[in-house]
């Protein structure tokens, strides 16, 4: 049986106290949330940190509350609150399908959207609707609070601009108002398991049915997910037809450059690419009401 | 912490998973660890009425909380109807995984006493059975709900108490 190295045990009952003990601690100490992406690697001894810092008790951060323009939501907010949430269904989506998408029951009850993009995995379901919804990601350290666009926050494999004292607080979602669509869809290495890819992507089209926004953003690639300005590009400005969708996932996979692993070949997750581009276009469109 | 229902009080090292927690300072041997990376489920429990998976949780994180393992579905020396629909299904051959379906369909029925064939299966994506081939178990899962929607509400209330 696998078991971690040893360590110290910290569990802060207010954000203050966490506060102190990163800024004290630094890069000695983990953040601990649901533990779900933590723990295996404390257990394969990837990590052994020193001072692990649990963070579960800080009741706080569990939320998602709306203002004119946001909808915020708690680092520690786990994958089913965010896949049974309302507030989240009618303005985002796209977070909610992939909430709906991650691994099983009993992992959903314990892992945390913070949790998810603080691990930066390239692949995981999160990331690329980070990048789509074009989220603020608000940090908070001793010296005071940061807010960081998506694209800035996501370095690269499990990598953040996140600093050592800081702690992720919240994420926060911009309201797109009027007519607007997101979806997220993912082709998992096998069923409730990470993304070979996954696509998030927003439309907005106005009365006339012509596409004023769209965002295309893929994930499974390395070093990270990425938006496809190019193949965005071709939706935007018109009444979209089909055509159009399969030439934006056209250039979508032909612009990235995904690697092969022993879990797929380049060429199998250009396929993806396509296939999922075209797919998540339709029914962003759909829920934008493009079709009716 | 309680542990169906009985207090627990141990001082462990920090890195003490759950699952060791209750295997060896609990006896409660219904917990089983297979994986230990979280797929496969045999180790699932209930804590704080929550299913979750007792291999990828410090038994510090559960400080203070309640936990549910399958010791604490019979009652008075009976079977729960869960237990009893595995039995009467032929739902397990090796029993090493049936510990985590038992809780993860206390779990589920706990929040949908009557669940579609479609939801059963999706709710225990995460639990996996190598010697049935599932279809059994799904059975088992079918009747427990069926014997429970008839059963009066003190008593399903009882069924659920946890
Ligand atoms: C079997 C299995 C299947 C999975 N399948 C999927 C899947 O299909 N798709 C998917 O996307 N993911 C999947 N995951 C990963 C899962 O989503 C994790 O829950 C998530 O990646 C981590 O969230 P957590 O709260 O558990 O974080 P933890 O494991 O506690 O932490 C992860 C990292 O983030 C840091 N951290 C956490 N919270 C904060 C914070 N507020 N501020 C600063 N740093 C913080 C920690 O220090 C750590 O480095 C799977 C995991 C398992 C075990």
């Amino acid at each position: 049986m696998y078991y971690p190295k040893n360590f110290e045990y910290e569990s802060p009952n207010i954000l203050k106290e966490a506060l102190d003990l990163l800024e004290k601690y630094q890069q000695d100490a983990k953040v601990l949330a649901g533990g779900q992406s933590l723990i295996p690697l404390m257990k394969l001894r990837v990590l052994s940190p020193k001072i692990v810092i649990d963070i579960n008790k800080l009741s706080e951060l569990s939320y998602i509350k709306e203002d004119d323009n946001y909808i915020n939501i708690g680092a520690l907010t786990r994958h089913n609150e965010v896949l049974e949430s309302e507030l989240l269904s009618r303005y985002a989506k796209a977070l909610v399908d992939a909430a709906k998408n991650i691994a099983d029951h009993a992992i959903r009850n314990m892992g945390t959207i913070g949790g998810n993009v603080c691990h930066s995995d390239p692949a995981a379901d999160y990331l690329p609707v980070v990048l789509a919804l074009e989220a603020l990601l608000l940090t908070i350290s001793n010296k005071g609070k940061r807010t960081l666009k998506a694209d800035e926050f996501l370095m690269g494999p499990f990598e953040t601009s996140l600093l050592p004292d800081e702690l992720l607080l919240e994420i926060k979602i911009p309201k797109v108002k009027g007519r607007v669509g997101s979806s997220f869809l993912k082709f998992p290495y096998h069923q409730g398991d990470i993304s070979l890819i996954n696509v998030a992507t927003l439309v907005k089209i106005d009365e006339n049915k012509v596409v004023k926004d769209c965002r295309i953003a893929v994930g499974g690639i390395l070093p990270k997910p990425e938006r496809v300005k190019g193949a965005e590009d071709v939706i935007v400005g018109k009444k979209v037809e089909d055509k159009d969708i399969v030439e934006a996932s056209k250039i979508a996979s032909e612009t990235l450059n995904p690697q092969s692993d022993w879990m797929a070949s380049s060429e199998y997750r250009r396929a993806l690419i396509a296939t999922l581009v075209e797919n998540s276009l339709n029914l962003s469109l759909e829920r934008a009401g493009a079709r009716i | 912490m309680k542990v169906n229902g009985v207090l627990v009080e141990e001082e462990v090292e920090p890195r003490m998973l759950l699952s060791d927690f209750l295997r060896e300072k609990v006896d409660a041997l219904s917990v089983n660890v297979s994986c230990g990376v979280g797929r496969c489920g045999s180790c699932s429990v209930i804590l704080n009425g929550k299913l979750v998976k007792s291999c990828l949780i410090f038994a510090a994180m559960a400080n203070e909380g309640h936990i549910v393992t399958v010791e604490g579905l019979a009652k008075d020396g009976e079977l729960h109807a869960i237990q009893k629909g595995f039995w009467e299904n032929h739902a397990l051959q090796c029993g090493f995984c049936t510990s985590g379906f038992l809780m993860a369909t206390y779990s589920l029925l706990k929040k949908n006493l009557t669940p579609s064939e479609e939801e059963i299966r999706e709710f225990l994506k995460g639990n996996l059975c190598r010697c049935t081939g599932y279809t059994n178990i799904i059975d088992a899962i079918k009747y427990a709900s069926e014997t429970l929607t008839g059963i009066p509400k003190d008593k399903l209330k009882e069924a659920f108490r946890w």
